[in-house]
């Protein structure tokens, strides 16, 4: 018996076979058969005669298909635009690649997130170089502008000075062609600006040449550049101070009191000094003040008071015009030890920890940036071994796929293409994350790092394009090795199945790997505990001086003075220099018996009897100057064992010494005192520096210093008390004070920052080399499983299988370490090197880093083992 | 001009003729053909469909697939204006070719 429905059902099938007919095409086939039969049957044939009749006129499949692609080839021509500008396989790459990350979350969360932190430092550092590179960069004659650095030879060092003799600036631009301009500067932070009842101490005065505003590119709102600091009362302000002190009036012309009662006129207004400028400040006014401020001697070579900035001609070589001023400064000083460097205007913000350098309130260090950068790369190429590792690791699984891509057709460049893109879009995708990621933790590390780094400066199209570009690079290095290893598949090998990933000389690569990762980490867990052991030794040295509770403050008349002295509160007091004020070597020292070619420095210390007692010293022989002894005052002088050995073998007690220096009063004066006594060594300034030989002169008196041995039981109502005092014997001035442990404290900021910074690193170095660490033992915890199953089923131990596979890793950690001490003790004794006095890091911090990679090691490889151990061994064998 | 050339070339124009009356679907146009043509244009249902399929690409024409008073689903198409804009240029295409083959034929000599 015909069945219409079958024979349509086949006919249908039939025609499905053509590729070229859609199913849409096929139904509105069905339906025009389905009429024709009806038709037919009406007109009297029987169902199958009339099936026979409709479906032969249809014509046979091959038939209708041909003339079905004939119309869609007409319509392609707009979709073959299309594959042209994406070509269908790329898709497949991204298809296939998120479809890879979809169904093994864990693996690529890991490669993802190890990319996203090394990413996320990377780009943390880019913007941090680049702040750290703009500095100084908008002054448009930035590449003729040079500072003048004094260099002092003596016997065993040379001392850069950040400052150049006062004369040397108008001298040396009289003398030589090439030296088109000059411009002396230093700032003080003291003074105070007021007008009528407001006062500002904290704002910082610039003291310049009147060439400063065109020589610099500060460019003025108001007034003449030229002119505008000739006037010795003139000064220039920025609009904010501007703005402070005038309010929206028109400050041009108006008055402002610096200093006590010296009354200047506003010559000009500057736009707000940029953020990265090494010149900081609220305003500027002439150099010549400073003859009667500090008795500057303009004429004086010995004179040290201002950094000098040159401006040279387009085509001198710097250190050819060096060399020459060079010989001229010797010249004119008379000494052969002194020399100048040009230090280009864009390198000072980052190489300048000269002595006397401008507090430059936010001090670059090279060699920090440096350092960082370097820790930054680390930290990304331990994220892509992550990838590379965790990829070929797991090649066996996609080596079906690769072979079926190469049956059908694949290039080996097509493979290669594919699983580049592949790494590249998870490095995208970690880009994402790590953007994510640095615009949380941005304020807290520019409170780490004392910067000022804005997310939004990101949008910088130069600093885009490199981020894309290191990104693609990360992305490209992690594929690399992955890419080359599937594309050299033998597709039938692959196919049947026969190939076993990670074995022979890749596991070998794979084992490299990942000692090169813990290597690297191992490195800055080392150097961390280094710097850390060194800062700690800085602030637990014994210093020979106590300088716990002793604050320092300014006195201004004896009566304040007395009224301090009689509290009892203070348990003493001493007018003298404070410790920790970078101290100037005295002209010349001199004694009888002295080598003419002896030119060790010695440092004048101008104190008074109670110095002894306040800061807790101790002679080592003879005896301090005593108040009651006229002679004391005048004649005595008491020099620090340093000193002695400087001055010869055998007691310098009762020894004349002569001692040159630039006076209070800004004169060159020769005062010859008796040596009464010798101060045992102490440390007057940071551990870097070597104590130096030091004379203690009976002047302290002379100026306003004074420095209070604080009651520790009250030391806050104290502090009230002196600034009562303060404001009543000097209404003028606010209250000023500072703890000297805090003054020492900050000689370390800058390592206190690199210690904190490197800490945050090694953290996200050992993060990162775990997270690998993690990936591959979890993956060859899956490839054992039926190898644990078996062992499990004729008696091991859970213990034992942990150990069997954890064995492995910690070998690797073991070797990491072992290579990486060297050069770890290496790099770090380079930076203690920086420290004259300095921690012996001995084997601790080694054994320390050493213990600590194994237990992280171990603590990431047993997560994973722990479970394999576990569990059920008839599951495991089960398995594949 | 070969006589498969000339089908498809016809194709279109007859395809909106037929459905300036109202909606048809694919067998019924298919019937109507062979009737006005006295059976001469005998058209398959595999070159009707890629016709009707392109010009609804082209946005001559809109289908619909409905269930027919027989119970069977059925694709029905109509016009649409731009359809009913292309039948009037295509008429007064095919008017003129009309129009001037047949001057030819009334005046030239016409060979048995």
């Amino acid at each position: 018996m015909f069945d219409l429905e079958k024979a349509i059902t086949s006919w249908k099938r039939d025609l499905a076979k053509n590729q070229a007919l859609e199913d849409t095409y096929v139904a509105e086939l069905e339906a025009v058969l389905r009429d024709e039969v009806a038709d037919l049957v009406r007109q009297g044939l029987s169902g199958e005669e009339a099936f026979r009749q409709a479906s032969s006129a249809m014509g046979e499949s091959p038939d209708i298909g041909s003339e079905f692609s004939k119309v869609r080839r007409l319509q392609g021509r707009g979709q073959r635009l299309r594959r042209l500008l994406v070509p269908d396989l790329p898709w497949n790459y991204v298809r296939v690649a998120l479809r890879k990350m979809r169904r093994q979350k864990g693996y690529s969360a890991i490669t993802i997130a190890g990319l996203a932190v090394g990413l996320a430092c990377s780009v943390l550092m880019m913007l941090w170089v680049k702040d750290e590179l703009s500095f100084d960069r908008f002054h448009a004659d930035r590449d003729s502008i040079y500072r003048l650095v004094t260099e002092t030879k003596s016997e065993n060092a040379v001392t850069l000075d950040a400052r150049a003799p006062t004369p040397t600036g108008p001298a040396i631009k009289a003398e030589f062609p090439e030296v088109l301009e000059f411009c002396r500067y230093r700032t003080n932070n003291n003074y105070g600006i007021r007008l009528g009842d407001k006062a500002f101490f904290d704002e910082v005065i610039g003291i310049a040449d009147p060439s400063f505003f065109t020589m610099f590119t500060f460019p003025l709102l108001q007034g003449d550049p030229q002119t505008a600091l000739e006037g010795p009362r003139s000064v220039v302000i920025t609009e904010s101070l501007a703005r402070k002190l005038f309010g929206d009036e028109d400050p041009m012309g108006k008055t402002l009191i610096i200093g006590v009662r010296e009354t200047y006129t506003v010559t000009g207004v500057i736009r707000d000094v940029p953020r990265n400028s090494h010149l900081h400040f609220a305003c500027v006014m002439p150099i010549i003040n400073m003859r009667e401020y500090h008795h500057v001697d303009f004429g004086n070579w010995n004179s040290m008071f201002f950094s000098c900035y040159v401006r040279l001609a387009p085509q001198a070589v710097p250190s050819e015009v060096a060399k020459k001023l060079s010989g001229f400064l010797a010249g004119a000083m008379k000494k052969s030890n002194i020399a100048l460097r040009a230090q280009p205007l864009k390198d000072v913000h980052l190489k300048s920890d000269f002595a006397f350098d401008l507090d430059n309130y936010a001090q670059g260090s090279a060699s920090t940036l440096t350092l960082f950068s370097i820790a930054a790369a680390a930290i990304l190429l331990l994220a892509c071994i992550n990838f590379m590792n965790l990829a070929t690791a797991r090649s066996a699984n996609r080596g079906k796929e690769v072979g079926l891509r190469k049956v059908t057709g694949a290039r080996r460049s097509d493979i290669i293409r594919q699983f580049l893109g592949e790494s590249v879009v998870q490095s995208f995708l970690g880009l994402l994350l790590a953007l994510l990621l640095l615009w949380a933790v941005l304020p807290l590390f520019n409170g780490l790092a004392g910067k000022t780094l804005a997310f939004s400066s990101l949008l910088d199209p130069g600093l885009l394009a490199a981020i894309i570009g290191v990104t693609l690079l990360a992305g490209l290095l992690a594929g690399s090795y992955p890419a080359l290893y599937l594309a050299a598949f033998e597709p039938v090998r692959a196919l049947k199945g026969t190939f076993l990933g990670g074995e022979g000389g890749q596991a070998v690569l794979r084992k490299g790997l990942v000692v090169l990762q813990f290597a690297l980490t191992v490195f800055f867990v080392i150097g961390t505990i280094i710097v850390d052991k060194q800062l700690r030794y800085v602030r637990t040295k014994n210093l020979g001086i106590d300088t716990h509770q002793v604050i320092s403050t300014v006195v201004r008349s004896q009566r304040h003075w007395e009224a301090i002295v009689a509290d009892p509160r203070i348990l003493s007091a001493s007018q003298s220099v404070s410790p920790g004020l970078a101290p100037r070597a005295a002209i010349d020292v001199s004694w009888d018996g002295k080598d003419p070619e002896d030119r060790t420095p010695f440092f004048p210390v101008p104190v008074d009897p109670e110095y002894l007692r306040t800061f807790r010293t101790e002679m080592a022989e003879g005896r301090f100057f005593a108040a009651d002894r006229a002679s004391d005052r005048t004649d005595a002088a008491v020099v620090n064992e340093t000193a002695a050995r400087a001055m010869g073998a055998g007691s310098p007690v009762g020894k004349r010494l002569t001692v040159t220096a630039i006076s209070m009063q800004g004169r060159t004066e020769a005062i010859t005192y008796t040596v009464i006594g010798v101060m045992k060594d102490f440390h007057q300034s940071s551990l870097r520096q070597a104590i130096e030989p030091m004379v203690f002169t009976p002047n302290g008196d002379q100026g306003p210093w004074l420095n209070l041995r604080l009651n520790p039981a009250a030391i806050e109502e104290t502090i009230k008390f002196l600034e009562k005092t303060s404001k009543s014997f000097m209404p003028e001035f606010p209250f000023t004070y500072e703890f000297l442990d805090d003054k020492i404290d900050a000689f370390y900021k800058q390592d206190r920052r690199t210690r904190s910074i490197l800490g945050v690193f090694t953290v996200l170095a050992l993060f990162t080399a775990c997270l690998g660490l993690v990936g591959l033992a979890s993956f060859i915890a899956e490839k054992r499983t039926k190898e644990i199953g078996v062992r499990k089923v004729l008696g091991a131990s859970t213990r034992g299988l942990i150990i069997m596979q954890s064995r492995e890793f910690l070998a690797w950690v073991i070797v990491a370490n072992a290579v990486t001490w060297p050069a770890a003790y290496l790099a770090a004794g380079k930076w203690l090197q920086g420290f004259a006095y300095r921690v012996d890091p001995g084997v601790g911090p080694a054994a320390l880093a050493a213990a600590f990679s194994l237990a992280v090691a171990f603590l990431s490889v047993a997560y994973k083992a722990v479970r394999a151990a576990r569990a059920n061994p008839v599951e495991s064998l089960r398995y594949e | 001009m070969s006589s498969d050339t000339l089908v498809a070339a016809s194709s279109k124009p007859i395809v909106l003729s037929l459905l300036l009356s109202g909606e048809t679907y694919g067998y019924q146009i298919l019937q109507r053909v062979r009737r006005v043509s006295g059976g001469t244009m005998k058209w398959s249902s595999a070159m009707l469909y890629p016709v009707l399929r392109r010009m609804e690409k082209d946005g001559l024409i809109r289908s619909e697939w409905r269930v027919s008073e027989e119970n069977r689903m059925r694709k029905y198409y109509r016009l649409t204006d731009l359809g009913r804009k292309e039948f009037e240029k295509e008429k007064a295409r095919w008017t003129d070719i009309q129009k001037a083959l047949r001057k030819i034929w009334a005046t030239a000599a016409v060979p048995d």
